[in-house]
């Protein structure tokens, strides 16, 4: 782990507030054009050539603006909330009932 | 009839005064001397029809309602309803206030009360200056609290979304007059130099606080506030990755205890009002030593 030095090359500065806002809009465009093509999984390999020819411009444009691991991180935590979610949704319509309190029941 | 009037006048005189007020006397006598003259003004037609002998002593009627009208302590009249109302509500409002203070005093003390504090302790780390940043910069006079958080300028979506929160929290304390200390620790100091978490911090709030340090203080430092994060095992220099960490904020007092955590799910306002009712419970520590000394010291136990 500790191993890790920066001498060899200058540390990359992250994106700032401006490169956040366009990659994160990026992000959202490429999002809306999966949710109308009812695509999960965008990472998932037999899903990649449906991605590629319905909305392959926006996913360009979602890779120029944002950073490698963000691109990648975005629709992993996209696939895992919509998974979280139809399992909630899954849970209700079963009748599970919320609970009561919040976990954190000091607000 | 003149010696009648005089006498009945002697009369009046006497009796009002075992009956009370003196104003009825001197009006009735008035009365009673404009009834001899052949031109009454407003005593009446009644009066003025009947013998004298038969007028009350004191000019019933008027001096009764005037009674009633002049005085004003009545059990129900909507006076004493307010009173009643805006005392009550007062009281009931600060009681409550000062219950659920004593509420989040005795808490806090249960948690003082274990002896070692959960979370918090020493550290030293590095400022965006370069100065040296240490657990000892939490402690002050001024009651002034720090709020820490813990994170990395590579982050992609939740340390912006939360340091702006922090932003809008420290802006709103401020338009009430709390200053607090934010402090941003970052789990990254491979990439994050310095320079790099001052341009990061510039964007969210001026008065943020940027640390870092090498890798074991660093990690030393998310230790004692059991922070845990994981920095991928196989990096190479220049290579891009994120970091997985725990996200919380870490409110703590003036004397460099530990006292809340805001979580993610909170919004500015409920942050806002969390630290608020913190501040305002906070006791510093002589105070509560001399508090629990002194003969009310049973209050507090």
């Amino acid at each position: 782990m500790g191993f890790f030095s920066r001498t060899e090359e200058a540390p990359k500065a992250p994106p700032n507030k401006a490169k956040r806002k366009e990659c994160w809009d990026a992000r959202d465009k490429f999002f809306d054009c999966l949710l109308t093509n009812n695509i999960d999984n965008s990472l998932d390999p037999k899903e990649l050539d449906n991605v590629k020819s319905k909305c392959g411009a926006l996913k360009n444009d979602f890779e120029g603006k944002c950073v490698a691991t963000w691109v990648k991180y975005f629709q992993e935590k996209r696939y895992n909330d919509l998974t979280r979610q139809r399992y909630i949704e899954k849970l209700e319509s079963e009748g599970a009932q919320p609970l009561p309190f919040k976990l954190d029941n000091r607000k | 009839m003149l010696t009648r009037v005089t006498l009945r006048s002697a009369r009046t005189l006497s009796r009002p005064i075992l009956g009370g007020s003196t104003r009825t006397f001197t009006s009735s006598v008035i009365r009673r001397n404009q009834n001899i003259e052949p031109k009454p003004e407003k005593t009446g037609s009644e009066s003025k029809k009947r013998p004298l002998s038969r007028v009350a002593i004191g000019g019933a009627q008027d001096a009764n309602k005037k009674y009633a009208e002049t005085n004003s302590i009545e059990f129900a009249s909507w006076k004493a309803v307010c009173v009643l109302l805006v005392l009550g509500g007062g009281a009931t409002y600060w009681f409550s206030k000062e219950k659920e203070r004593i509420r989040i005093q005795k808490e806090v003390d249960s948690k003082r009360s274990y002896g070692k504090p959960l979370i918090g302790g020493p550290f030293s780390l590095i400022d965006t200056k370069g100065q040296p940043f240490t657990h000892k910069n939490l402690i002050n006079d001024e009651k002034k609290f720090s709020i820490i958080y813990f994170g990395f300028t590579h982050c992609p979506d939740v340390c912006p979304d939360e340091l702006d929160k922090l932003g809008d929290m420290l802006d709103q304390l401020k338009k009430d007059n709390i200053e607090l200390q934010p402090i941003f620790i970052t789990c990254d100091p491979a990439r994050d130099s310095p320079e790099i978490i001052e341009q990061y911090l510039e964007d969210f709030h001026p008065s943020i606080i940027g640390l870092t340090g090498s890798y074991e203080d660093v990690k030393k430092a998310c230790k004692q506030y059991r922070v845990y994060f994981s920095t991928p095992t196989d990096v190479k220099p220049g290579q891009d990755y994120l970091v997985d960490h725990s996200i919380f904020f870490y409110l703590m007092d003036s004397e460099g205890q530990f006292v809340d955590v805001i979580g993610r799910e909170a919004t500015a306002d409920e942050g806002v009002s969390k630290i608020k009712s913190q501040i305002d419970a906070f006791i510093p520590q002589s105070e509560r030593e001399a508090r629990k000394k002194s003969w009310l010291g049973f209050l507090y136990k």
